[in-house]
């Protein structure tokens, strides 16, 4: 499958130079330091989901769309779209690699996170859960739209002005499913994972369908 | 079939045109230079013939199918040099090729690309990455990468921009290997197109307004550049 071969790539020249990765995990665990010193401990666990939520958002916008602007910045664009390759597989392969940038981050920052902030999580299983799948849809949205802007000369600061409303459905339903867990009242949190699974579904399929339009001049 | 057909194609961006209503036949086996000063539309229109673009109108044929139009058997019968050699630094030699290797879907891959380092004298590099190439191996391993799939129809977009002489000279003595393929070249150089083609079309402000044969290209192209050659 070719979205597999450039999702390897990108994960090879990744973790050979690490830009992006030490760059999203540095500016996590800063993140996290500042916001565990400026918020007063007695409401630290009530907040504490939204601002985790936060900072894989902030992280999000600063490495996801490298994915394509490092393509398009290197001019390898151009032989992936010579290629006998589906525009489809790329946005595919892209996601993926995505993906693993975004587990490996989270692998490092949310036991860094639970412990500066002395928090504890009634659901621990459910809320890691919860947080990789909002993430996955956040990562699917994300990558979506980058195809649509990498065109555009103002494409960083262009991304994060249209990704922001077009997620906000993943942000409530993830920040309220992290509460529910951490309480460890999970009655309600189907809601929740069925509109971040079909938010997920939804942007997958655009981004898909779109993604020709993207790659043709 | 023709190996290019151009009918009445013309690329608009907002309101300039890039391509200004051009009509082209290149024959199956042919080496055909395309000339012309910068922003003339040589690259819109090695674009348009690679599929990365779609005309806004007209009609562009590549090997009998629509150019723009995703086909996977189309693309595996071209390969595409551009100035930039659309490598991965970080990947080694091998490592490139075998990811384009698997993309184009190229079978006995290991073997093949042994065989091409060796005939563009980058094989004793080929673990080495790419980013401690000179800008002159990179272009030969780029042009490794646009024949690893061996190719009908090999469009070059000035190869040998940005090359010292000897580079130059020795990526056309590789360019002048690559046998009985169609071949299209863009280029500043007329010596690089008289080495390596047998007809020529100029083009300025998008439109082609000179087409000959390769041994009448100095002096056309001198009558209708107004230079002369280098």
């Amino acid at each position: 499958m070719k979205a597999l071969e450039i999702a390897r790539k990108d994960i090879t020249v990744e973790f050979r130079t690490k830009a992006t990765l030490n760059l999203m995990v540095l500016f996590s665990l800063v993140t996290s330091m500042m916001f565990s010193v400026s918020v007063p401990a007695n409401i630290a666990g009530d907040i504490a989901p939204a601002l985790l939520w936060l900072i894989f958002i902030f992280v999000g916008m600063l490495g996801y769309a490298r994915a394509f602007i490092r393509e398009v910045e290197l001019e390898t664009l151009d032989g992936l779209k010579t290629a006998p390759v589906n525009p489809a597989s790329i946005v595919f392969g892209k996601i993926l690699y995505n993906i693993t940038l975004m587990l490996v981050t989270e692998a490092v920052v949310l036991p860094v996170f639970i412990g500066v902030f002395d928090i504890s999580i009634a659901k621990p299983g459910i809320f890691a859960g919860v947080l990789t799948l909002g993430n996955i849809a956040f990562v699917i949205a994300t990558s979506s739209l980058a195809t649509l802007v990498i065109k555009s000369r103002t494409r960083e600061l262009l991304l994060p002005v249209i990704v922001f409303p077009v997620i906000f459905p993943i942000i409530s339903s993830t920040i309220f499913g992290l509460n529910l867990a951490m309480n460890g009242d999970v009655s309600e949190i189907a809601q929740s994972l069925a509109i971040i699974t079909s938010f997920s579904i939804v942007a997958l399929v655009i981004a898909l369908l779109t993604s020709e339009y993207a790659f043709t001049e | 079939m023709k190996a290019v057909l151009l009918r009445e194609v013309t690329k608009k961006y907002g309101h300039f045109a890039a391509i200004d209503n051009i009509s082209l036949e290149v024959e199956l086996g042919e080496k055909l230079a395309i000339l012309g000063p910068n922003g003339a539309g040589k690259t819109t229109l090695v674009k348009l013939i690679s599929g990365q673009t779609k005309p806004s109108s007209g009609e562009v044929l590549v090997l009998g199918s629509t150019a723009w139009k995703f086909n996977p058997e189309l693309r595996k019968k071209i390969g595409y040099v551009s100035h930039n050699p659309m490598l991965y630094d970080e990947l080694s030699a091998c490592e490139n090729l075998e990811f384009y290797g698997r993309l184009y879907d190229v079978q006995n891959l290991e073997e093949k690309i042994a065989k091409i380092l060796r005939q563009m004298r980058l094989y004793e590099r080929r673990h080495a990455r790419v980013k401690t190439f000179s800008r002159g191996m990179k272009q030969r391993l780029s042009i490794a990468r646009a024949l690893l799939h061996d190719p009908e129809l090999i469009i070059l977009d000035e190869p040998t921009s940005g090359l010292d002489i000897e580079g130059r000279r020795e990526l056309v003595e590789h360019l002048m290997r690559i046998g009985n393929k169609t071949l299209l070249l863009t280029t500043h150089d007329l010596r690089e197109a008289i080495n390596l083609c047998d007809r020529a079309v100029i083009l300025i402000d998008g439109r082609i307004v000179e087409e000959c044969s390769i041994s009448e290209v100095e002096e056309r192209y001198m009558k209708v550049v107004g230079i002369e050659s280098p």
